[in-house]
């Protein structure tokens, strides 16, 4: 059975809260245990962050056809950007495993634009706006080189929200052309929403001082929305909810970092 | 073009760092330089362009071009699997710490072609559309990341960094059986600098050779290119005479190779 709208949600914000919880009660049943509790903060990049390439080529390929059937016309296309990534992080580990929560928020470089002018018309500029939060939970398994040196490999579960807004500044001097091609023609698409999804984690930890390290982290992640209900205006203004359409959070994150260990 | 005199620079301020006096040089632990091939999955990403969306009934591509219609005879366009070969050069700096240069050559040899069923007028009829999809790229990756030695003979580096990469994509869908049959034919050449991260083991059977395996993943993809070769106006009304795409080096690269280590130690 396919989980309703809401349902994955809410099962995404389950597991999560479920992973966390048993990540503080590991912490707090072992007191005195060999376990190393640290914080840590990280920053990284991801390629087409939300997956919006193939939307932004579709327009790009149409608006450029236009362009070279149309004397007169011009446009530009929109690029699909590098995203800077940060976030934070708070691991356990105790011998050979590894617990792992972060945080992390990206959003593109600078905003997506381009712009289509038919001959002897006005510029309808294009933008797109987004930004992903992803919180995971990660069980790994360490391969401890010397003191506070690892490598470890894991996988865990993911939490993410993200946000997805197209805007058009003249629709009405393109909506023939788009909607023809299969494409909108509404004046906003704004778009939200949560659900969860799973991650593959390798990384590699060096020490810097006594109690503060260095890592360097690779995430793979997978992860599909439900149908997420559209609250954007039409080409005249009025308020739409159609079209509903999924989003990936699919993707690869490469992060650096410090970490500081606790005293526990 | 100030990107690409950015890359130069930054390629050739790595080389003179390697290449630098001893007293300079003092810090440089070893320099390897290995040889390796293996598989790219899925190149190209959808391959998607302005022909196949406006004439063909797609919207992304490769990745939903396949259809099935009675009595017509078609066989699945899987995406495409290519080879890759390349050269690196590594150099460890106290240890924990690498600079990576290379050079790969990657091309599809596996999919990318076959035959779906494609209609014109809403159904009322569909024809045999056969399809090609091809495509090569060359990049130079420019890499930094932090390495780990354990057990002695075993060496694992994580890191990642940016390439310059060059695509060449080709496409081509014809159909014979329609009543004005047509070829359509693309090709692409475009440039961009993708995005690349990077884990990589090596085992050494000997003081000075390891063998290794590597994962890469590449984020990035060219502008949009447009194909100025092919002017194809015979048959579907002469629509379709240029076609537009990028070409999206996005994706996995798994390697296996060999490296030879020469310097003070490894």
């Amino acid at each position: 059975m396919i989980p309703r709208t809401g349902q994955r949600t809410h099962r995404a914000r389950a597991a999560l809260l479920a992973a966390g919880a048993a990540f503080s009660l590991l912490i707090a049943s072992a007191p005195g245990a060999a376990g190393e509790l640290s914080f840590g903060v990280n920053a990284g990049a991801t390629y087409d962050v939300n997956r919006l390439g193939e939307d932004i080529n579709r327009y790009n390929v149409v608006m450029e056809a236009y362009s070279d059937e149309n004397p007169g016309s011009m446009t530009q296309s929109m690029g699909t950007p590098v995203a800077p990534a940060f976030g934070l992080s708070a691991r356990y580990q105790f011998n050979q495993l590894l617990f792992r929560v972060g945080l992390y928020f990206a959003t593109p470089v600078g905003s997506i634009e381009g712009y289509i002018t038919p001959a002897d018309g006005q510029e309808n500029r294009l933008k797109i706006s987004t930004f992903q939060i992803s919180m995971p939970a990660t069980v790994a398994l360490v391969l401890p080189i010397k003191e506070k040196t690892y490598v470890y490999l894991g996988l865990g579960l993911t939490y993410h929200q993200i946000y997805v807004k197209m805007s058009q500044s003249n629709p009405q001097q393109t909506a023939a052309l788009f909607e023809a091609n299969g494409l909108s023609s509404h004046r906003t698409d704004q778009y939200g929403g949560q659900f969860g999804g799973y991650h593959i984690l390798i990384g590699a930890e060096f020490p810097l001082l006594e109690r503060l390290t260095l890592t360097v982290d690779w995430i793979h992640q997978e992860a599909r929305s439900q149908a997420l209900e559209n609250k954007g205006t039409d080409a005249n203004g009025a308020a739409t909810t159609s079209p509903k359409r999924t989003f990936s959070a699919t993707g690869d994150f490469a992060f650096i970092g410090v970490n500081y260990y606790l005293q526990i | 073009m100030n990107t690409v005199r950015t890359y130069i620079i930054l390629l050739v301020v790595l080389i003179a760092f390697a290449a630098a006096p001893r007293p300079l040089a003092a810090a440089i632990t070893t320099n390897g330089i290995g040889i390796y091939t293996g598989i790219a999955p899925n190149m190209g990403g959808s391959m998607h362009s302005f022909v196949q969306q406006q004439h063909f009934n797609t919207r992304n591509g490769i990745h939903d071009i396949n259809r099935v219609q009675d009595g017509i005879d078609t066989a699945k366009i899987e995406r495409p699997m290519g080879v890759t070969v390349g050269i690196d050069w590594k150099v460890i700096i106290e240890e924990h710490f690498f600079f990576r240069a290379a050079a790969n050559y990657s091309k599809s040899v596996v999919g990318g072609s076959g035959t779906t069923a494609w209609t014109d007028n809403g159904g009322i009829s569909y024809y045999a559309l056969d399809c090609r999809y091809s495509v090569a790229t060359f990049d130079v990756p420019l890499l930094a990341g932090f390495t780990i030695k354990f057990w002695d003979d075993v060496r694992f580096y994580v890191g990642g960094g940016a390439a310059f990469a060059s695509g060449m994509y080709d496409n081509e869908f014809s159909s014979e059986d329609h009543p004005d049959p047509f070829t359509r034919k693309g090709q692409f050449r475009g440039t961009g600098f993708p995005l690349v991260a990077y884990a990589h083991g090596e085992y050494y059977f000997t003081t000075r050779y390891a063998i290794s395996a590597t994962v890469l993943y590449y984020g990035g993809s060219t502008p949009l290119l447009r194909d100025g070769i092919h002017a194809d106006t015979e048959g579907l009304n002469g629509k379709g005479a240029y076609d537009y795409a990028r070409i999206d080096f996005t994706g996995y690269r798994f390697a296996f190779g060999i490296t030879f280590y020469f310097g003070s130690d490894q």
